[in-house]
């Protein structure tokens, strides 16, 4: 059942009518039974093989609990040390076991048969491509679930009991297509509780999950055949369309997948469970750092604090530190250790968008300006220092945010491609025949880019950049609108859902895409 | 503790360490910030601030952060 579908609708209003119904104490059960059904209409196969994950890390995260609970009893001080050094080993014995076995079965699943196809291609063995099927949103739960384990072994979450309810956090309906990477002490509370029927959290749920489907239907997906169509033909058009169809699609896919997260985030607060924030006007972004603090922010908080820290303060990187100390000049040597971990978690970004050299050299894009932005930051403050235009607040914000746009748009010509060698050549292309005057309107309307697809597509940007400016102001819009009177109220909400009705849900030339994070 | 401000402000010049007491709250350090600061602190007080210890209660002040360094001084 797509999210973006009226069946899901439908669905929606049946569990947010008996989540209500039913006392306090029992509404979480209408949570759980909403999410089995909802991933049972992708098949009992992708079903049963989430159960066994469930239940594989239900069951270590009770382990894991117990250990962390285990006090030592020695008689003396250095029994007790030992004990504890002892229990220390095992819990981190457990907790690596779980891990490799949770990433290994994302591994196998998601990357397997590429991995096997590139072996043949490179050393002909003729080997049997492994064909498994990929469950719905497995990367997000893989992950949600790992950092639930690692929370529990440092003592930061307590084990969920109740294998059911821990079934739920896992599986929250949501969640699952694509995220957000939800914690485990955030979101278990909203889910267990039983929450009130707040009018608020009906009345912002529903114009948040109306934004949603604004800017997937009448941006992402009306700019999704132009795009394919610059990315798999750039050759037929000059250098300079490749730069616009790269620049087109960072569009698409911020309304795709930001559009996604507002609509299950706006499904959720109808059961007044409020999730992460993924997103916070990352195109404002003054710099490559300050872009990833806004896109997709639960999985770069995830690769933070489960990956960049543990990492970064590992003993072989304090003694890699030393070793730099020795050898380097004092200022390079200090950001040496942050540089090198920041290139490896942002390798680490780009393996899981998907297997393939693209998808690398996306993170290696990525990761290479953003360690080298932290050894410019010395330099950085010498020449603010020393010149005054680059104390302009407002022209270096301008400039901060053109520069990285720039560095995002390409980026994604990797991303978005087929292969490395159809990445680069899109460069390539891009760089040696820009070919600014051959660009023709009716080139462009070739391409797709129709006047009803500009007046679309602008009048839904118009509304998308009102939001997000008001929004980077810190106005919460949808409360915005609760607050007006109601006449305005019906009269937005009636154009929206006519929008909706007759642009979305009514077919009328509109083919709902499936998301393009949903088989991540 | 000025010997801590002098590492600090060497780490991030940007950021005045001596006024602001909500350094993670306000997003002033970023995680590539925290990560220099503490091998700085660990390599000069010679102590061993691991992953666990990256809250922000440790980090959101000069102060805050002396704390930590002294506690882990004293474990030690």
């Amino acid at each position: 059942m797509s999210i973006n579908s009226l069946a899901f609708l439908g669905f929606l209003l049946a569990a947010v009518v008996l989540y209500y119904l039913l006392p306090k104490q029992h509404r979480w059960v209408i949570l759980f039974a909403a999410s089995l059904v909802f991933y049972l209409t992708y098949g009992l196969r992708a079903g049963l093989y989430f159960l066994v994950t469930i239940v594989l890390t239900y069951g270590f995260g009770l382990w894991l609990d117990r250990l962390s609970k285990i006090r030592p009893a020695g008689q003396t001080r250095e029994e007790r040390q030992a004990e504890k050094q002892a229990l220390k080993r095992k819990k981190r014995a457990v907790l690596t076991a779980i891990l490799l076995l949770n990433f290994a079965s994302l591994l196998l699943l998601k990357y397997s048969a590429s991995w096997v196809v590139a072996l043949d291609q490179v050393f002909h063995l003729s080997l049997p491509v492994p064909s498994f099927l990929l469950p719905l949103g497995i990367s997000f739960y893989v992950f949600q679930t790992s950092a639930y384990l690692i929370d529990v072994s440092k003592g930061k979450a307590a084990a969920e009991r109740n294998f059911l309810r821990y079934a739920l956090f896992a599986a929250y309906f949501p969640q699952l297509v694509q995220g957000p990477i939800n914690r485990y002490q955030d979101l278990a509370p909203q889910l267990f509780r039983g929450n009130d029927f707040d009018w608020a959290n009906i009345q912002n749920g529903v114009w948040r999950m109306l934004y949603g489907i604004l800017k997937k239907a009448l941006i992402a997906d009306a700019l999704a055949p132009l795009v394919q169509s610059v990315y798999s033909g750039f050759y037929d058009y000059p250098g300079v369309v490749s730069f616009l169809g790269a620049a087109l699609y960072c569009l698409q896919l911020y309304c795709d997948f930001s559009g996604g997260i507002d609509l299950v985030c706006g499904a959720s607060e109808l059961f007044g469970v409020h999730m992460m924030e993924n997103f916070r006007q990352p195109y404002f972004s003054t710099s490559l750092a300050d872009f990833w603090r806004r896109w997709h922010i639960s999985l770069g908080e995830w690769m933070k604090d489960y990956l960049f820290y543990p990492l970064a303060l590992s003993k072989s990187f304090q003694r890699f530190s030393k070793w730099c100390r020795k050898v380097l000049p004092p200022e390079l040597a200090k950001r040496a250790t942050p540089c090198v971990v920041t290139f490896i978690v942002f390798l680490a970004v780009g393996v899981w968008q998907g297997p393939g050299l693209s998808n690398l050299a996306y993170g290696m894009w990525n990761g290479f300006w953003m360690s080298l932005g932290l050894l410019w930051v010395p330099k950085a403050a010498r020449l603010r220092e020393r010149y005054a235009l680059l104390r302009k607040d407002r022209l270096m914000q301008v400039f901060g945010i053109l520069r990285t746009n720039l560095l995002v748009i390409v980026g994604r010509y990797f991303s978005r491609a087929t292969s490395l060698m159809s990445a680069l050549r899109m460069l390539k292309h891009t760089l040696v025949r820009p070919g600014f005057s051959a660009v023709s309107a009716e080139m462009l309307h070739g391409l797709g880019l129709t006047m009803p697809l500009l007046i679309q597509v602008g009048l839904a940007c118009a509304v998308l950049l009102a939001v997000s400016l008001a929004q980077e102001r810190g106005v919460r819009v949808s409360r915005w609108i609760t607050e007006r009177p109601w006449g305005v109220q019906f009269a937005l909400m009636f154009l929206a859902l006519l929008l909706a009705v007759f642009c979305v849900y009514a077919n009328v030339g509109y083919t709902p895409i499936a998301y393009v994070y949903e088989n991540i | 503790m000025d010997e801590l401000y002098e590492l600090l402000e060497d780490c991030c010049p940007d950021v005045d360490f001596r006024a602001e007491t909500h350094l993670i709250d306000d997003e002033l350090l970023e995680s590539l910030d925290i990560v220099m600061i503490v091998g700085e602190l660990n390599d000069r007080f010679d102590i061993s601030i691991s992953a666990d210890d990256l809250l922000p209660e440790h980090f959101n002040s000069a102060e805050a952060i002396w704390n930590l360094v002294q506690q882990r001084m004293n474990e030690d």
